[in-house]
């Protein structure tokens, strides 16, 4: 770690304190810390690619992962005082109400996405296949032909 | 006597041409003909008029043609068939490695580009840089007596008022965290989003990181971003595509915190911007960033998403240090404001006008 303040070297004393800092974060309540997904379903995945051919079947299998709304609970932003506690009250309480009617609209969401992936996949793989099929039989002709014609 | 310019593109808010730009005023304002060439396709719609076709580019042996280098590009090859005396300006080649998988056509062409440096340099006249972290890479390429010009900045035109709209739009009670610059893989947006997911999730929800840049630069990466956002179930993080000047200008306006996690930069304009508008800036120490910032600004090595996240709160709510910090940046502003571009670009064509 290095940290620099209008050119002056602040590793000392400002790292310090941004590290003791950082790791309070860690290890603070659930839903106030990063839970990142597993690297191997991590978008980030999609950085290891190493060519435009190998991005996409990645991402065809990210997507599969993907093709669901989160229908989870999720934290509601607090302001402090009485006024932020009512207000929190006040959107935790719609939250509820409103969930059933919720669900019911993530659940035809899901359908039309988990069909629209499948439909991605399909063609996908249908292409993979015409193009090794395609290439296959250039390499056999190559042969007869007695090399590459170019 | 002609000094024509030769550009790869020509965009609104691209640092390469407002310094074309700016150029060409001096050498119109020394009474040469000065006028700036591109390939039509890689032009503004907003800019059409304001350069001339790559095809049309014509020159004599007592011209001077100076071409902006930074990928290959047909303008290379016209800027090389030239007979004028020629000045390569190099504003750094990304490496390759970052689009490999982004974008194989661009890799492609930075490596053609990085392949071809030595030759364009060879066969130029003289060879300028934006920036010493430049001239350093060209002279691990074998390349002597290039001189350093830091790219030129100019303070938004006077009449130029922020859009409205934006700052209604993003004004409010949320601190606003801004990077603006291409949506490319080079500049880490990746880490930019995990600090800041920390520092929205642990310290501040009240918070919102602006990304303002085009999404084509590197659509897959743009793609990749989105799903890192989804994942991270983070709303408030918005992508705000390329922008005009006003717009741009409202977004610092707007902005209480300047980052930028970039790996790899020639030089970084942006940085400026953000200081000429009074905004705290936080950047990596890659590249020639640290030249830009020139003893301003919060510089950072090897920090965990955790702890960059950390420091955005401690320059956002310790008032002491955020001082320190502007009064810095003011200084180095005043520093820009003070050169003579005239001077320097005169010192630097010495012998050749």
């Amino acid at each position: 770690m290095k940290i620099s303040f209008s050119g002056q070297d602040r590793t000392r004393d400002l790292g310090q304190a941004l590290r003791r800092r950082a790791a309070a974060m860690e290890h603070g309540p659930a839903g106030r810390r990063l839970a990142p997904l597993p690297p191997e379903i991590s978008a980030l995945a999609l950085a290891l690619a190493q060519s435009d051919a190998e991005y996409l079947d990645n991402l065809i299998r990210l997507i599969r992962y993907r093709d669901g709304v989160n229908t989870l609970d999720f934290e509601i932003p607090r302001k402090p005082g009485l006024a932020g506690l009512i207000i929190t009250r006040l959107k935790e309480f719609l939250w509820k109400l409103l969930r059933y009617q919720h669900d019911r609209i993530a659940f035809r969401q899901n359908l039309i996405n988990t069909q629209l992936t499948s439909a991605l996949e399909f063609e996908h793989a249908r292409r993979q296949a015409e193009t090794d099929d395609l290439k296959r039989r250039l390499a056999e002709l190559e042969k007869q032909g007695g090399g590459n014609p170019r | 006597m002609n000094i024509h310019q030769i550009l790869t593109g020509y965009a609104d808010g691209d640092a390469i041409s407002n310094e074309a730009i700016l150029l060409r005023e001096i050498f119109r304002r020394w009474g040469h003909g000065s006028e700036i060439y591109a390939d039509p396709v890689r032009v503004s719609p907003s800019l059409k008029t304001d350069c001339r076709p790559l095809a049309d580019y014509a020159s004599g042996k007592d011209d001077i043609c100076l071409h902006h280098y930074g990928i290959a590009s047909p303008a290379a090859e016209v800027f090389l068939a030239s007979a004028a005396r020629k000045i390569m300006v190099y504003h750094n080649i990304t490496p390759a490695e970052y689009f490999a998988g982004f974008d194989d056509a661009v890799a492609a062409q930075l490596l053609a580009a990085r392949s071809a440096l030595r030759e364009v340099a060879r066969r130029s006249d003289a060879v300028w840089t934006v920036s010493e972290f430049n001239a350093a890479e060209l002279k691990a390429e074998g390349i002597d007596g290039v001189k350093v010009f830091p790219l030129l900045f100019s303070t938004a035109k006077p009449d130029l008022r922020p859009d409205p709209l934006t700052i209604n739009k993003f004004a409010g009670p949320l601190k606003n965290i801004l990077f603006v610059g291409r949506i490319a893989p080079n500049k880490r947006l990746e880490d930019l989003i995990m600090a800041f997911a920390w520092y929205h999730l642990a310290i501040n929800s009240f918070s919102r990181l602006i990304i303002v840049g085009s999404k084509h630069s590197a659509a897959r990466y743009y793609t990749m971003l989105r799903m890192l956002v989804g994942d991270l179930d983070l709303p408030h993080v918005c992508f705000e595509d390329f922008v005009p000047p006003a717009r741009r200008l409202a977004y610092y306006r707007v902005a209480d915190l300047y980052v930028t996690a970039s790996a790899h930069e020639g030089y970084c304009l942006p940085l400026m911007e953000a200081m000429d508008n009074g905004v705290p800036v936080i950047a990596r120490a890659a590249g020639g960033m640290p030249e830009a910032l020139d003893g301003a600004g919060v510089l950072y090595e090897d920090l965990t998403p955790a702890e960059l996240g950390a420091l955005f709160d401690r320059v956002l709510t310790d008032a002491a240090l955020r001082k320190e910090l502007l009064t810095a940046q003011q200084r180095r502003m005043q520093r820009a404001r003070e050169r003579n571009p005239e001077a320097e670009v005169r010192a630097l064509m010495a012998g050749m006008l």
